[in-house]
């Protein structure tokens, strides 16, 4: 990681995205979500309310789910960082993606790529039945769905009956 | 034709999902043009002041930033049109001239090379307000020498539609009579999207791309307002993320960004960022309604009457926001067999964002305060508040049924729907009482409402403008594949898998051979848009005559092919083969090859081309109502019966949502996993309003739900399990008998919960739930203090 | 909502991070996990010059026991503290509250520390710091001070902290024998508090109360202890009639001056009563 030891407006960052090394001069109060979206152009991390509530801009920041729209960008120099991009096969869908095509876990699809990652950066076993799934996807929200499908594609995707 | 596979009822995945599930959707935020720079509008901190100047100040100090842009500044632009003769004129501007009435107003614009910058200079600007005293409520707005927002108006009153129909009355007299004043309090859709819209004008061509749900009548209305034809203008839809109806409004950045692409020469986005949203994309619902009854002793509902007020904000929305509450009138004695209605309307002007659709559409109130009255008249009577419901439901017998409010029932299963949700309901208590039962401070209770929802309606009462109609192109390629252009668009609520599946079926084509075109003004035919749960209606009934047309020429090319005769082709699995002689078939490549490029393949008298077009409104439809506001103002009706589930907490008043029970008929089911997501989804959103959502203002009218952090969303913890059954009554005038689905599971939940909160606290001495949100604190309140 | 213009410092050492603050005064703002600040700075309610990241100070990243207590860095995340083993056996209350402090994914990146220097009245860590006792060290280029933290809190996101100081670390005391529990009334899973009580309590050999302590959040402007109701529980058997006692004693003492679109004062003090009924049956049972 390269130091900043003086105050800066501009900022050089290097960070792997999805598995490639990102190198980027950044103003410093661009967000981590701007950075992905507008620069890299990766457009599947949505900004719902930029104020860390909605979780539709949850991304992987060294493996753990969180807020894009809360991290600046140069506090990720140095992360590796995770998109609904980089879970995405290149041929065909993630065994969670293909849970939420089949119990009609989306609608809209546009708070989707929030809880895909959210889901991506957990261990099953911490979440054991449906009320703990619940409370995990509890930091995102889906105005389309009521959930159900949602609760569904996840307990099929980690072999849990209802 | 012999019976073959049918797609109808079919569960199969949708065809937008792979998109959105990777991250290869794009949505208006998505878009990036050579050149573009980004907007950010100045909007007014006051809820009402005289807008005394706006300066520049230091804004143009930010790299790249241009502005301000003001009304001033557009003298090429008009306002709306007032279609509506009989409200009030609001001549609604983009942006704010001379004056501001809700906080949230945009008065300027600034653009940048990005957002932040733009932000930047919208902070720097010197904007000079003069406060006026503000209107917060609809009480202080209709005082004696209340403050106008509009000075040329006589009053705040923007629509007023008094009933007084003696046959009602008459009703009352000997009788009992039961009343209340039930207020549903103002929320809005939230979608997870926020607005947006991109502009770009090249080569004497404007292209707009805009989050709307009715692209054409955004075109049409942008050819009002900008100098330029409707031929110079192309809008179309991105992927949207969630409409709910407040994407059904057409919004003053609408017109101010494309005005600016005009003005700048370069593309322009503007994304609506959480805060604006929830200041300036339509609020909705806040209606009162204050409603009598007269009821025999044996509980049957003779009459209801009374009055509706709505709190409308600035009125500054188009279409109008007391649409809603004229569809509350039309739908307030529910699925009961209530003779004469004599309920009015009131839409009252405020210092308040303005308010507009929201799914549900006024029925929400509606059932709210007609379940609450008929839970009362139960109560008072002793008689049980199931039995009261059995006594004036429609039967089958009764059918085709004619609302007091002019609405004819052709279908339905209301009675049949409401007994099995009872019988369900019955056992979920039992289940939860027994789960729940040791602790004498949380205790259980159940509420079972019943509605009716008219779909596909008309809006030209309360726009003055459009109607009911839409319309469909079918085409097929030369390689067999087919193309459906429509009129309406998508939100997300998966009309492209609806049509896909629709085309296969009248076809005999495969779903992957189906391309879906829709919200785009320069591909598809004129339509209304999605808006109404109509889209399914419309869009299938114009594919269902576009695609019989098409469907003849196609046999008679076949016939002539296979040298058999047109009445014995049939089309199936992808070609039109002889009836009975499976070796004798083309394929429709081979039709469409004939039709398209070899004519000298075609029968005389068969001209080239393999395409049909086709408008279709829905009969029966009755677009002006009578002098007591009757009228047939739907294709047809819904119904449903919801039952809430809850334990509420005697000690704190919160209340949980246990379980959640529908029993729903949207006539016949083309795809049963997308009608079951939108019941679903229209129940999350319903028991989002009646329990969290509330959008406050303060005594001075400065809005306090302007974060997630104010304005709560439900999440997966607050949302339970749900029962979903399904009962089928096509209706009879559809092509496909389907009635629509979008909105229903949105209107039961206000009135089931205020029920289920009621029945866990019988016996505490708890007075009557009359408004919604019913939050911990109001249910406390109702309870003794310790 | 995208944050105003500021400038951006990251330094490697407890020094750097020291000497920004003092060259800066008032104009500069820690950035530890940016779950309270980012959102200030994109509602632009927040508009400092400078950000002094403390990301790469590795004197602030430390998780420890000494003396039977915990250590926590300024830099520790919410996720660290609530996921350790050491935590829960050493201080239960820590490992009960940290779940009900925003979601996961804002945990995965805000820190313990950074919630009780922000000092939101309805969050639940400062009351948690109340209850067990915590100490505050703080730290400025001129020097150290350790502030208790019933001393801490002065007010709405106001607390002891001068400008040129930061909270280095916040010493818990091991409390692994004490009973604790914390209950909340929130709208939803994850929104602050309406009300919300944090208690630990120790038994004697008999049943009886030895020791008790109390914290409200959300209830007024700063978490506040409950001298009262915890004088009159030490000592005493917990019977209903207690339980009543001290539901009254604290709609009664409570200072509730919070009101906001959620709830009143009223409703506030009338389930904070409910609440330390609730919490204090719980830890005695």
């Amino acid at each position: 990681m390269k130091p900043v030891p003086d105050p800066a407006g501009s900022v050089a960052v290097s960070m792997e995205v999805n598995g490639r090394t990102v190198e980027r001069t950044v103003n410093s109060r661009r967000l981590l979500a701007d950075l992905l979206r507008d620069e890299l152009r990766l457009t599947g991390t949505h900004l719902g309310c930029e104020h860390g509530v909605c979780g539709a801009c949850t991304v992987l920041v060294d493996g753990q789910p969180v807020r894009s729209c809360l991290m600046l960008a140069v506090q990720a120099d140095g992360c590796e960082v995770t998109t609904v991009e980089g879970i995405t096969p290149k041929d065909g869908l993630s065994p969670m993606q293909q849970a939420f095509k089949d119990h009609h876990g989306l609608q809209c699809g546009f708070c989707t790529p929030g809880f895909l990652m959210t889901l991506a950066g957990v261990e099953p076993e911490d979440h054991p039945d449906e009320e703990s799934v619940r409370e995990l996807l509890a930091g995102n929200l889906c105005r389309c769905t009521g959930y159900e499908g949602i609760v569904d594609a996840v307990m099929a995707a980690w072999d849990r009956s209802r | 034709m012999t019976a073959r596979p049918t797609h109808i009822g079919a569960q199969v995945a949708r065809v937008e999902d792979d998109r959105l599930l990777s991250g290869g959707a794009r949505f208006a935020a998505d878009i990036a043009l050579p050149g573009m720079v980004e907007a950010a509008f100045y909007r007014s901190p006051l809820p009402h002041a005289r807008i005394v100047g706006v300066g520049a100040g230091d804004a143009l100090e930010i790299p790249g930033a241009f502005g301000p842009f003001t009304a001033g500044d557009m003298t090429d632009v008009s306002p709306y049109p007032d279609f509506d003769e009989h409200a009030r004129p609001v001549g609604i501007f983009p942006l704010a001239r001379e004056r501001v009435r809700y906080a949230g107003a945009p008065i300027a614009v600034m653009v940048a090379d990005d957002r932040y910058r733009a932000e930047d200079a919208c902070d720097l600007l010197d904007v000079d307000l003069d406060p006026l005293d503000p209107v917060v409520t609809t009480d202080a707005a209709l005082a004696p020498g209340a403050p106008l927002l509009y000075p040329d108006w006589p009053d705040n009153v923007v629509i007023g539609f008094p009933v007084d129909n003696p046959d009602a009355n008459a009703e009352f007299d000997g009788r009992m009579a039961v009343s209340g004043r039930y207020e549903v309090g103002r929320h809005t859709g939230v979608p997870m999207e926020t607005r947006g819209v991109v502009a770009e004008f090249r080569e004497g061509r404007l292209t707009v791309w805009s989050s709307t749900q009715f692209p054409h009548i955004a075109r049409t209305m942008l050819s009002y307002c900008l100098p330029l034809d409707e031929n110079d203008i192309r809008v179309i839809v991105p992927d949207v993320g969630g409409g709910f109806g407040v994407k059904a409004e057409f919004y003053p950045e609408e017109v101010t960004i494309p005005w600016l692409a005009l003005r700048l020469g370069r593309p322009v986005r503007w994304i609506e960022d959480r805060r604006e949203h929830l200041l300036a994309t339509c609020h909705a619902r806040d209606l009162v309604l204050d409603l009598e009854a007269a009821v025999d002793e044996d509980g049957r509902f003779r009459a209801v009457r009374g009055m509706a007020v709505q709190d409308l904000g600035a009125a500054e929305m188009y279409p109008f926001g007391y649409s809603p509450a004229f569809t509350a009138i039309g739908h307030i004695t529910g699925p009961y067999r209530i003779p004469h209605q004599s309920v009015g309307l009131l839409a009252v002007a405020t210092n308040k964002t303005p308010c507009g659709a929201y799914r549900g559409f006024g029925i929400p109130e509606a059932t709210f305060a007609i379940e609450r009255l008929m839970d009362k008249a139960a109560d008072r009577l002793g008689i049980g508040r199931n039995e009261i419901r059995r006594r004036n439901l429609i039967g089958q017998g009764d059918i085709p049924y004619t609302t007091s409010a002019g609405a004819i029932v052709d279908s339905g299963s209301h009675r049949e729907a409401f007994e099995e949700t009872v019988r369900v309901t019955a056992e979920r208590v039992e289940h939860w009482r027994a789960v729940l039962g040791d602790d004498p401070g949380i205790r259980v209770g159940s509420g079972v409402v019943n509605y009716i929802e008219g779909v596909t309606p008309t809006y030209f009462m309360t726009t003055g403008h459009w109607t009911a109609y839409d319309s469909c192109s079918v085409r097929v390629n030369p390689d067999g594949t087919a193309v459906v252009s429509v009129g309406v668009s998508t939100s997300g609520q998966g009309l492209e898998s609806m049509l896909t599946t629709l085309t296969a079926e009248a076809l005999g084509v495969r779903r992957d051979q189906v391309r879906v075109v829709m919200g785009d003004t320069d591909r598809t035919p004129y339509g209304l848009g999605s808006w109404g749960s109509r889209s399914t209606n419309v869009a299938s009934g114009a594919l269902r005559i576009a695609s019989d047309r098409l469907l003849e020429k196609a046999t008679r090319i076949a016939a002539h092919l296979l040298e058999a005769s047109p009445e014995d082709i049939e089309a199936h699995d992808g070609a039109l083969s002889v009836r009975g002689s499976p070796g004798a078939s083309v394929t429709w490549q081979q039709v469409a090859t004939a039709a398209n490029i070899r004519t000298v393949d075609l029968p005389e008298g068969v001209e080239p081309g393999l395409e049909a077009a086709a408008t279709y409104e829905p009969p029966g439809i009755e677009h002006v109502p009578d002098e007591y506001g009757r009228v047939n103002a739907a294709a047809t009706y819904t119904n449903a019966s919801h039952a809430a589930v809850v334990s509420v907490d005697t000690g704190t008043g919160q209340v949980r949502m246990l379980e959640y029970i529908v029993a729903h008929d949207c006539g016949t089911v083309i795809n049963p996993q997308i009608v079951r997501g939108q019941v679903v989804g229209g129940v999350a959103q319903g028991i989002g309003g009646a329990l969290l959502e509330q959008l406050h203002y303060d005594e001075w009218g400065n809005p306090q739900s302007t974060s997630f952090l104010d304005y709560h969303l439900p999440g997966a913890t607050e949302i339970p399990t749900m029962q979903v059954l399904h009962f089928e009554s096509p209706a009879p005038a559809m092509p496909w008998g389907a009635k629509g689905a979008g909105e229903a599971g949105i209107i039961g939940p206000g009135p089931a919960i205020a029920a289920a909160v009621e029945d866990a606290l019988s016996g505490m001495g708890v007075a009557e739930i009359t408004r919604t949100p019913i939050t911990a604190p109001y249910v406390l309140s109702l309870l003794p203090t310790p | 909502m995208k944050p105003p213009p500021f400038l951006y410092a990251r330094p490697e050492s407890l020094d750097g991070v020291l000497r920004l603050l003092a060259e800066n005064g008032g104009d500069a703002r820690v950035l530890a996990g940016g779950q309270s600040l980012v959102p200030l700075l994109n509602f632009r309610l927040a508009r400092p010059e400078i950000l002094v990241d403390i990301a790469m100070v590795d004197e602030l990243s430390h998780l420890t026991i000494e003396d039977g207590g915990l250590r926590i860095g300024a830099s520790v995340t919410q996720r660290a503290v609530e996921t350790s083993a050491e935590v829960a056996r050493l201080c239960p209350l820590l490992s009960k509250a940290l779940p009900l402090v925003g979601h996961l994914q804002n945990r995965a990146r805000g820190t313990v520390v950074g919630s009780i220097a922000h000092a939101d009245p309805s969050a639940e860590l400062p009351a948690v710091a109340l209850v067990l006792g915590a100490t505050m060290t703080v730290r400025s280029a001129s020097g150290d001070r350790s502030i208790p933290a019933e001393d801490f809190f002065l007010g709405p996101f106001t607390t002891a902290l001068e400008p040129d100081e930061i909270l280095v670390e916040v010493r818990f005391p091991g409390k692994p024998s004490a009973r604790t529990a914390v209950k909340e009334i929130a709208p939803r899973s994850g929104d602050f508090a309406i009300a919300g009580v944090a208690g630990r309590l120790t038994t004697a050999a008999d049943g009886a109360v030895q020791d008790v302590a109390l914290a409200l959040f959300g209830v007024g402007a700063v978490p506040q202890r409950l001298p009262e109701v915890e004088r009159l529980a030490a000592g005493e058997n917990v019977t209903p009639e207690l339980l009543d006692e001290v539901a009254r004693i604290t709609r009664a003492t409570a200072r509730s001056g919070s009101e906001d679109v959620h709830a009143d004062p009223a409703y506030r003090a009338r389930v904070a009563g409910e609440l330390v009924r609730r919490v204090v049956e719980e830890m005695a049972a």
